[in-house]
């Protein structure tokens, strides 16, 4: 999965939030709130394309929790992220 | 589902967007840079904040204020070249901060309220260069109607 790059995203105050510009912003109404782990995951499908196994390696080497905790959160907000049409 | 500015301002203390037309370039570029937008609170604006605001008619308006008076303000676009007279109650929010593409600035920030003072002051000068473009811009399509397709 990877973010469409019209998505940018911002701190504001102790939340992320994603918005687009562009082409995006024509159809894309509204924000995207992330916290600091969604956050985390969005750059790295911001960067590039990835999978959920790749992703909950990356949440295991940067933060201390067991790999199913990791495996949850990451597929409840890939499928978040799916569902509103976030992803090229 | 309610996703209006104003909801989302209520329920999340702020409203992040990108920035739609030309009326405020050249510091917000069409579908390009971002602005977040918090409730006003107690207290009025000052000249040179950036207000959301809310006309009758239901369009929503990002433009400056250049000038404070009892119960409204008079607000233009920096890329406009016509004075509205805004009521408090039109007012959603202000902008806090914004990003002008990569790079942020805060609403408080003295060389960019510097920047948003100069650039008012200046309008004297920009408006007559501003006509004159219009005006050309007339001339030519008189001289040179569009072709319509046939």
């Amino acid at each position: 999965m990877q973010i469409n790059h019209d998505f940018t995203i911002q701190k504001v105050g102790a939340s992320y939030v994603a918005v687009p510009v562009g082409e995006t912003s024509k159809t894309f109404h509204g924000m995207v709130r992330l916290n600091e782990t969604g956050a985390f995951l969005w750059k790295l499908m911001a960067e590039k394309d990835c999978t959920e196994e790749e992703l909950v390696d990356a949440l295991l080497a940067e933060y201390d929790v067991s790999r199913e905790v990791a495996a949850n959160d990451v597929h409840r907000i890939v499928e978040q992220l799916k569902q509103n049409n976030i992803f090229i | 589902m309610n996703d209006s500015i104003e909801f989302q301002l209520a329920q999340n203390g702020y409203y992040v967007s990108t920035t739609v037309g030309v009326s405020m370039r050249p510091m917000l570029r069409n579908r390009r840079d971002r602005v977040i937008i918090k409730p006003v609170g107690e207290g009025r604006l000052s000249k040179w904040d950036l207000p959301l605001y809310r006309r009758p008619d239901g369009k929503y308006v990002l433009h400056r204020i250049i000038g404070v008076e009892d119960g409204y303000y008079i607000i233009r676009g920096d890329n406009t070249y016509a004075k509205e007279k805004v009521p408090d109650e039109w007012i959603l929010g202000v902008v806090t901060e914004f990003y002008r593409g990569e790079r942020h600035v805060m609403a408080d920030n003295k060389s960019y309220r510097r920047y948003a003072a100069f650039w008012q002051t200046v309008y004297p000068l920009r408006k007559p260069f501003h006509m004159a473009r219009v005006f050309a811009s007339r001339v030519k399509h008189k001289l040179f109607p569009k072709k319509k397709e046939p």
